[in-house]
């Protein structure tokens, strides 16, 4: 293998995979261009290490994961809402106008949180390509608002429970998942975001 | 200049080396160790990830030059990029200034 040869293989293990194509072809015509005046061997050492080069791709990479980990969150109420619905008994309440205020409050406030986030997710989907500053704001809205989405579903499924015969014990169990859940991606994005804007 | 000092004002660089025409990588740095009279070293292939990075901003644009000898990304300087280094350029000018005022020396 020539000097390269041996730098490009280096070069694309550690690139990640949606930066790989267009940075090694970029990197083998400076490089040959490089070549042709130096050497290939002074050619690879003036372009530097492949590891320095590369984790600049790899903490844009780090922040479209994590912007996309706070997009999939979105699903996760959407996914325990069937199991949350079928599991509730039967209101005492004749309709649900009649709902007790401190449980439609809250309520209406999951439902209003969760549209928040589906706004700023949608925002976000948007940023991914840009992957810059925005895109972390944008990511830092869905997961602050899930979190309140989280925190508030543990509150009503504890005072659901209290005013409500038969409600399981388990619903808090989801509540809590989705609120741990949320704060590990807010913790993940958080961490990426230091990196990407150091 | 070594490396770290040129990381934190390749943006700039770039943006400045990308105004007086159309160029690919590595013309990009020959245009800047010519410009610079040979005063700026650092590690070549760092301009690749800033060029994406202000792609992306949308200060740059790029695309294929398929009729050279390989295949050449071509980058050029968009009016966004023209304001963004007009911008760039007031801000490094009042640094270095400051800095001159700090560091010059009594005379």
């Amino acid at each position: 293998m020539t000097p390269i040869e041996r730098f490009l293989a280096e070069l694309a293990r550690e690139l990640p995979f949606w930066s790989r194509r267009r940075m090694l072809a970029e990197a083998e015509d400076h490089l040959r261009e490089a070549a042709a005046t130096v050497g290939e061997q002074e050619a690879v050492v003036r372009f530097g290490p492949a590891r320095q080069i590369a984790s600049g791709f790899r903490r844009v990479a780090a922040l479209r994961l994590a912007a996309l980990a706070a997009i999939a969150a979105l699903f996760v109420p959407i996914a325990s809402y069937p199991l949350v619905e079928n599991g509730l008994p039967p209101a005492p309440w004749a309709s649900a106008s009649a709902m007790p205020d401190h449980l439609q409050w809250k309520l209406d406030a999951v439902k209003a949180f969760y549209l928040l986030a589906l706004g700023a997710g949608a925002v976000a989907a948007l940023l991914l390509r840009r992957a810059g500053r925005d895109l972390i704001v944008a990511s830092a809205v869905v997961l602050a608002a899930l979190a309140q989405v989280a925190a508030l579903s543990l509150v009503l499924s504890i005072q659901w429970g209290e005013a409500v015969a038969g409600t399981p014990g388990w619903l808090r169990l989801v509540a809590i998942g989705q609120l741990v859940a949320t704060l590990a991606a807010a913790a993940n994005l958080l961490r990426t975001a230091r990196a990407h804007t150091a | 200049m070594n490396g770290q000092v040129v990381k934190g004002h390749l943006d700039l660089l770039l943006l400045s080396a990308l105004e007086t025409g159309s160029a690919h990588g590595y013309a990009l740095i020959e245009r800047l160790r010519q410009e610079s009279g040979g005063a700026l070293d650092f590690p070549e292939g760092t301009i690749y990830p800033a060029l994406h990075r202000l792609e992306r901003s949308g200060s740059v644009r790029s695309g294929w030059d398929e009729s050279a000898p390989r295949r050449r990304r071509v980058y050029t300087l968009t009016s966004r990029g023209r304001t963004e280094l007009a911008r760039q350029r007031e801000a490094w000018r009042a640094f270095a200034r400051a800095v001159e005022l700090v560091v010059g020396g009594a005379s």
